[in-house]
């Protein structure tokens, strides 16, 4: 390299320090500025926040699960060997024998064992992968299952599982931004199925529901603007599809039925999947809001 | 004792609101300050600056949130103290790398559609602030309540993760978008192309 070439490399260098700090400063008067926003932002940001806590995330770790069994083994050896002995096929009679409280109470702090392992084994892979613990449960999805939702303020946003098509809102300039083809996961399939199929029975639903207001009752709960909810189910070779319109908003916990509250917890279980995907957080905000 | 009467004990110039304060606050006010300088000793020497700030400001100031109100002095104390210490070196710790995130903001060019650089324009700060306090209303609640832990109150991308159950990776990818969020609109508003 001549000297020529190091003078360039030296100011191309300055230029780059200088550029660097340029920014470092402005991001400095940023951060400054930052401190002058409103008080009721930096309240919410201290007040409406989840405390933090210092412990950090369980992870899983094999460790519990083998020394529990270890323990679950050191106790029901004995404990068979006690049942064998008060069975009278092994031992001496000098062993006083366990009586039958006693072994029953060995059997029970032994099933309690298990179950709880089992039950941690699952919490601790359900907080890792949301999905883990629901895929031990024995949902049989059928071969044919396929669902498709419309749901949010005047039905804007959809989700088709047969083909993908994941929409944001039709509400906008330019749809195609508001617009991703998803496909979702077997596990998220059982999901949705155990929701809507085995949780509730969609079929068992009116065509046309209304899971705020009583058909019986005079009294309406009305909001604007207000929700529209389409689920449609194909499963085993039937399609079935209920129609929700006019669904108010700020009225969650105001059910007249058990079978309406399901219903609810189905939907919002199923939208919380949807609204959960990457795709749907990667989509752009709303281009207004319905006042 | 509420907000609005330790308030009323400034006004009348009663010291009984210093140990006011310090019995609600003091905590609290120790972990902005020591978020920006990680140093216990910093943090308490920020924190009684918070409480001389406030006596020396309120009156004629008269806040509607002394929580808010204490924690901007706090902050401000902070900040100047971690700048002091560290005028001849670039500073590590979380205030920095928080900066450093920030700078992502801001185009590369060194000056602005309106001519000027953005650190003269920080004389226009109270503009800048009213800019962002305008963003940071568009955008969602959580999104708005993740950024502030990380820029106003610098804790880490780990403390935001435990804080809010999130992966780190989430928080990291929320942060990048609003930061992206924020660029376009300061440009939109004419800070820096």
């Amino acid at each position: 390299m001549n000297r020529l070439d190091n003078d360039k490399l030296n100011t191309l260098q300055t230029v780059e320090t200088v550029t660097d700090e340029k920014r470092l400063l402005k991001a400095e008067a940023l951060s400054d500025a930052l401190s002058g926003i409103g008080d009721d932002l930096i309240r919410d940001a201290s007040d409406n926040v989840p405390a933090l806590v210092s412990k950090k995330k369980k992870r899983f770790s094999f460790l519990p699960v083998v020394a529990t069994a270890a323990a679950v083994l050191l106790i029901a050896l004995p404990a068979g060997f006690i049942m064998l002995a008060m069975a009278g096929l092994i031992g001496g009679e000098s062993k006083a024998p366990m009586s039958h409280e006693e072994a029953e109470y060995v059997l029970d702090v032994n099933k309690c064992d298990l179950e709880t392992a089992e039950e941690n084994y699952n919490y601790l892979l359900s907080k890792d992968d949301p999905t883990a613990a629901k895929e031990t449960t024995s949902v049989e999805l059928p071969t044919d299952f396929s669902f498709s939702l419309v749901f949010g303020t005047y039905g804007v946003s959809s989700y088709d599982s047969k083909t993908g098509k994941l929409v944001k809102t039709t509400d906008a300039t330019d749809v195609s931004k508001y617009t991703a083809y998803v496909k979702m996961s077997e596990s998220e399939l059982k999901q949705v199925y155990a929701a809507l199929c085995q949780e509730i029975h969609l079929q068992d639903y009116p065509k046309s529901y209304d899971p705020f207001n009583d058909p019986n009752s005079n009294k309406k709960t009305m909001s604007s603007p207000n929700q529209t909810i389409i689920i449609s189910v194909t499963a085993n070779g039937e399609t079935y599809t209920v129609s929700c319109f006019g669904i108010p908003y700020g009225s969650s916990d105001d059910f007249y039925c058990k079978e309406a509250e399901a219903f609810w917890k189905a939907y919002k279980k199923v939208v919380g999947l949807i609204v959960s995907f990457p795709e749907w957080e990667a989509f752009p905000d709303y281009e207004h809001y319905y006042m | 004792m509420d907000d609005p009467s330790i308030v009323k004990l400034f006004l009348n110039r009663n010291q009984q609101a210093l140990i006011e304060v310090r019995d609600r606050f003091s905590r609290y006010l120790r972990t902005v300050a020591f978020n920006v300088l990680r140093d216990e000793q910093d943090a308490e020497e920020c924190e009684n600056d918070a409480y001389l700030s406030a006596w020396n400001s309120i009156p004629p100031n008269e806040p509607q949130d002394l929580k808010s109100y204490l924690a901007r002095i706090a902050r401000n104390a902070a900040l100047t103290l971690y700048r002091k210490k560290n005028a001849d070196k670039r500073g590590g710790g979380e205030r920095a790398a928080s900066v450093e995130e920030l700078a992502e903001c801001i185009g590369d060019g060194g000056e602005d559609i309106a001519g000027g650089s953005l650190v003269e324009q920080a004389l226009e700060e109270k503009e800048l602030s009213r800019a962002l306090d305008t963003f940071l209303r568009t955008i969602k609640d959580t999104e708005r309540q993740v950024f502030l832990r990380r820029y106003w109150f610098f804790e880490s991308v780990s403390e935001v993760a435990d804080r809010f159950g999130f992966s780190e990776s989430k928080v990291k990818t929320m942060l990048f978008r609003t930061r992206e969020k924020l660029k376009t609109y300061l440009e939109k508003e004419g800070y820096t192309v």
